[in-house]
């Protein structure tokens, strides 16, 4: 019998099964909640590490001044940024940016240089941003705005 | 599908990315790119693409977010943008994975293994045939790299994938360099895999570097191909002539020599596992599978 395209399929035993067992998979691997039975746990840890690298990543990725900022502490505090925050969407790696950004505010003892940064993602909105120059008293910021053009932005600092 | 160009049996692709569009744009012998759909807006697409398109070079949307092996039901809206996606590039066909990425409104954030059993196979049969219906062109499915396995599997690799094909029509897109991390990270040869793959099935191939961590191989598209995979690619070939062959890279961008360089040396890996199978054909070897060759429906 031909599936209707508009209506979702029946629920089977086959997907209810399948559903608690991939919830419990990936609150695994994202929260760290007790690992199903039969699998492997160092499987598991690498698995989980590699999800929470790749997350990391495409941060870095949109933002490298964040990493640079804060280098060697860039990846345990996003790890410990993970765990406050164990989900984002993969489509919207903004969002993500902000989201650390703010934590990073409230949460980390971070330098002067790193607040700045952080201040700069919320400010900009998340989107990406390069510095075209600095001046004494205040920042230049020139905005790429993905596909819409560049703009430029006076910081000044108290 | 015919993804060749007149030199070759086998067309030479790479993934479309804007860091790399100079360097694809000067390339004259590329027979197709791959886009990421989740990517590439199908109402403002890059002027790039649309240049490269009407060079004749074939564009397939690759998606990596329709959860495909998921329990849930599938979200339309992410196949109509494939298939929007699609009409917008006159593609001949487009691609996602054997994976599923969510669960229960939980983002895992990257493509996760399902279980080759039977129940999950009924799963992403119904969800494939759902996205058949509203695709106006073929879907092939990708083989994914695993850093774990289900426990209790029924099937295997080999199976599994012949299963889910068999029952939905679905071409292979075949990753390689996953093969060849499956391989390292959960035990099996890829080459003995090959064997047991069904390569009539192969819509195109997927090539990309990895690198290794404390033992573990991790495919990040960010590293040049190692030689493992180069060399799996000429073992591919010694086996079978596949429409078409791609590299994908997302990160740590190389300079433009350093690119060239790596499509060469997969181009030369394609040679020379063909001319292997010249001499193997002459010996005691059957007639070459032409892959592709025997699914109906494909223009």
């Amino acid at each position: 019998m031909p599936q209707d395209v508009d209506s979702d399929p029946p629920t089977t035993d086959a997907r209810r099964n399948l559903a608690r067992a991939q919830a419990a998979l990936v609150a695994t691997l994202k929260t760290g909640a007790p690992r199903p039975p039969g699998f492997a746990a160092d499987q598991l840890d690498i698995a989980s590490d590699s999800l929470l690298s790749k997350r990391r990543r495409s941060l870095q990725k949109m933002w490298p001044t964040i990493q640079a900022a804060l280098a060697d502490k860039y990846a345990p505090l996003f790890r410990a940024y993970a765990r406050d925050f164990p989900f984002a969407d993969p489509d919207d790696t903004r969002s993500e940016g902000r989201r650390f950004a703010r934590w990073l505010l409230q949460h980390a003892d971070i330098s002067p240089q790193t607040q700045s940064t952080a201040a700069t993602i919320l400010l900009t909105r998340g989107f990406p941003v390069r510095m075209i120059r600095q001046q004494s008293g205040g920042h230049l910021l020139l905005l790429r705005v993905p596909r819409r053009g560049a703009m430029a932005l006076q910081l000044h600092r108290n | 599908m015919n993804l060749s160009t007149p030199n070759s049996q086998t067309s030479l692709g790479i993934g479309w990315r804007p860091e790399l569009a100079r360097a694809i744009e000067r390339r004259a012998d590329l027979g197709f790119v791959e886009i990421v759909a989740e990517n590439i807006d199908p109402r403002d697409p890059p002027a790039a693409l649309m240049a490269l398109r009407e060079r004749g070079i074939q564009i397939i949307p690759h998606g990596i977010s329709l959860s495909l092996g998921g329990a849930e039901p599938i979200d339309r809206a992410r196949v109509k943008r494939l298939a929007d996606l699609a009409r917008r590039f006159d593609s001949p066909l487009v691609s996602e994975h054997i994976a599923f990425v969510r669960a229960a409104g939980m983002e895992a954030g990257h493509l996760l293994p399902i279980p080759r059993t039977r129940a999950s196979l009924e799963v992403i049969v119904e969800n494939v045939r759902i996205a058949q219906e509203i695709l106006e062109v073929p879907l092939a499915l990708e083989n994914i790299a695993a850093l774990f396995d289900w426990p209790d599997a029924e099937l295997s690799e080999a199976d599994f994938l012949r299963e889910i094909l068999d029952r939905t029509g679905a071409r292979l897109l075949l990753d390689l360099a996953n093969v060849w991390a499956n391989a390292a990270n959960l035990g099996g040869d890829g080459a003995v895999l090959l064997d047991q793959l069904p390569l009539d099935a192969i819509a195109y191939v997927h090539v990309a570097g990895g690198e290794e961590r404390d033992g573990i191989y991790h495919d990040t598209h960010a590293a040049p191909v190692s030689q493992g995979v180069v060399q799996l690619v000429s073992a591919l070939c010694a086996r079978c002539s596949p429409p078409g062959i791609m590299l994908e890279r997302d990160d740590h961008f190389p300079p433009e020599p350093q690119l060239n360089a790596e499509l060469d040396a997969i181009a030369d890996a394609i040679m020379s596992g063909t001319a292997k199978r010249g001499s193997d054909q002459r010996g005691t070897c059957g007639p070459p599978v032409a892959c592709g060759s025997s699914q109906a429906g494909v223009p």
